[in-house]
């Protein structure tokens, strides 16, 4: 029975290692752990605690490979696109026709903060209304944004001439660019509190950049680094 | 091209691969440094110190055949290269050095 037991564990621990582990040496790691655990077996050592312990480092590492690896970052751009897109696109459809909203909500349309819109229930009702009935595709057309997705291939194009531009360090500056245009309209409505009329096209600016370079973001990442996987 | 340093375990596996020629392999060298510095090193550790060293040129490492004893799995074999004789040797001279004119006393045994 015990026997049958430590086999089993080893089974779904190689099953583990099949998946997790690092792919670059997941066949010859399972290979010497099958191997010791033969030896270990016919030493009647213990065999279990053992199996666990290779199991979860081989897991860990394999992990901490997958997080620097090129296909988590092309995952990464891909949930962002995912989730950000149609979040951005709610949220420009609701900005556009918005009519009678609570005194909370409007004070944080007034200071931009739309990471707190986001997070309130009363936006949601209205957005989820508002986008099945008066959904355009004119409210999505914003020259500065437009603008700033041209300058967005410019400089990744030039960015990616670099032979030396990882993955990563390509992901870390097309992110903190996309992210520019919310930090700095942000900032621009908290120091100058401009007028409820002028606040709307710096929301726009703020949600429409990125919604026009996300995309342009993925496609570089999925074209530039297309058989890069580690 | 400046001398690459080593770490403890990197210098470990790499005398360990000395050690064992053309018999080094994963569950090998993790059995031979336990025997010999009595370290348990995990075999994730092990492959990613193994990876590393490769990435920076130190070994390099070739597949050999399937066996069913390790259920149809190939071994990955590995060999010190000249960069990594190379830094063994630097660092066994930086340790020389650092050592020479210094004698320590700990449980009643010398070390010079």
């Amino acid at each position: 029975m015990r026997k049958s037991n430590t086999a089993t564990i080893f089974k779904i621990m190689v099953w583990l290692l099949s998946n997790l582990a690092n792919r670059a040496y997941r066949d010859e790691l399972i290979g010497d752990l099958q191997e010791e655990y033969n030896a270990r077996k016919e030493a009647k050592a213990n065999t279990v605690a053992w199996l666990l312990h290779q199991t979860i480092v081989a897991i860990c590492d394999g992990q901490k490979a997958f997080i620097k690896s090129a296909t988590c970052a092309k995952l990464i751009g891909f949930a962002l696109c995912l989730i950000g897109l149609p979040m951005i696109a709610l949220f420009v459809v609701w900005l556009s026709n918005m009519g009678e909203v609570s005194d909370t909500l409007w004070q944080l349309v007034l200071a931009g903060e739309i990471h707190q819109i986001v997070a309130n229930t009363e936006y949601w009702t209205q957005a989820w209304y508002k986008t099945s009935h008066y959904l355009h595709v004119s409210m999505f057309f914003n020259i500065p944004s437009i603008l700033w997705a041209v300058l967005f291939l410019c400089v990744a194009i030039r960015l990616l001439k670099n032979a030396n531009t990882t993955i990563w360090v390509f992901s870390i500056a097309a992110l903190l660019y996309i992210l520019l245009p919310y930090g700095f309209g942000y900032m621009l409505i908290n120091t100058f509190s401009p007028a409820a009329k002028k606040v709307g096209p710096i929301l726009a600016f703020m949600m429409l950049a990125p919604f026009y370079t996300l995309p342009l973001y993925v496609m570089f990442l999925f074209t530039r680094f297309k058989n890069i996987r580690k | 091209m400046s001398q690459k340093t080593l770490g403890e375990l990197e210098h470990i596996v790499l005398l360990a691969l000395l050690k064992l020629k053309s018999e080094a392999y994963g569950a090998a060298i993790r059995q031979l440094i336990l025997n010999e510095v009595n370290r348990d090193v995990a075999l994730g550790a092990l492959y990613s110190t193994l990876e590393r060293m490769q990435k920076k040129g130190l070994v390099t490492s070739a597949l050999g055949e399937a066996t069913a004893q390790r259920g149809g799995r190939a071994k990955r074999f590995f060999a010190v290269t000249g960069e990594g004789e190379a830094a063994l040797k630097h660092a066994k001279q930086t340790i020389d050095i650092m050592w020479k004119g210094l004698s320590l006393y700990t449980g009643g045994e010398q070390y010079a």
